[in-house]
């Protein structure tokens, strides 16, 4: 159940999840270019997995978890990386980054719209407090 | 006269204030859910049930509150949250509330005239 205060609740739990996905896109565009060798797994994407807190209800969303992009990469032709195989391959993290920014922009977008949320919520509990004066 | 302060007007306005502070929740938690897969935007309706309720003359405090989901067409993600709308009954919500507390304010200050008390 809300609190007294329930839209600012929920709008702070989508200001959480958005949070959440920028710092997990900002992560994977800090990676885009991070070479590991072939014998272990590549940088591995981020994706968060936004869920209902209580579908039904009013308690907003939450983090479910997060899924990981490929573990296998792109096998890319390096053979001066000090980290090449025999064979002059390295691992690159397999990351779109034209589909990040796009994620990024979405994020972004979601979390001022929360925001938004939380200012006129805000302007209405305050018409309440004053009510009778 | 049964009872000055639970007086009908009140009872409806208290209903009305309820009812647009749910639906401002509701609008919280499909803002909250605009990337959500699978979401369907919740809707909030008090306004019909309790317009029946004052004509009939009952007691528009037990007038019922019915959500229900969005029918409209989903995005691929199968989520049919619509941000401008949203927004739009977002703002039209704040200021429908405001003029409900306005209304309470009022009715208010004429309580207090009536009990002869100052402004």
């Amino acid at each position: 159940m809300a609190g007294p205060f329930g839209a600012i609740d929920t709008a702070g739990t989508g200001l959480v999840l958005h949070r959440t996905w920028l710092d997990a896109v900002a992560d994977n565009i800090a990676n885009v270019n991070t070479v590991r060798p072939t014998s272990g797994e590549a940088f591995r994407a981020r994706y968060v997995v936004a869920e209902a807190a209580n579908y039904g209800g009013t308690d907003g969303v939450r983090v479910a978890g997060a899924e990981f992009g490929d573990a296998q990469g792109r096998m890319t032709y390096q053979p001066d990386s000090p980290l090449a195989d025999a064979q002059g391959y390295v691992r690159l993290p397999d990351i779109d980054l034209a589909d990040q920014m796009s994620q990024l922009i979405m994020a972004q977008r979601g979390y001022q719209a929360n925001l938004a949320v939380v200012e006129r919520a805000t302007a209405a509990y305050q018409q309440a407090i004053g009510l009778g004066r | 006269m049964t009872d000055l302060i639970g007086d009908p007007t009140l009872r409806a306005l208290g209903h009305a204030l309820s009812g647009l502070s749910l639906r401002q929740r509701t609008i919280a938690d499909n803002v909250a859910n605009v990337d959500t897969p699978q979401f369907l935007a919740g809707r909030v309706d008090f306004e019909s049930s309790l317009l029946a309720a004052i004509s009939d003359g009952e007691d528009a405090g037990d007038a019922p509150v019915a959500t229900e989901r969005s029918m409209a067409p989903t995005r691929t993600d199968g989520n049919n949250v619509n941000l401008d709308e949203e927004t739009l009954a977002g703002t039209e919500t704040g200021l429908a509330y405001q003029l409900g507390v306005q209304a309470m304010t009022d009715h208010f200050a004429r309580l207090r005239i009536a009990a002869g008390g100052a402004s």
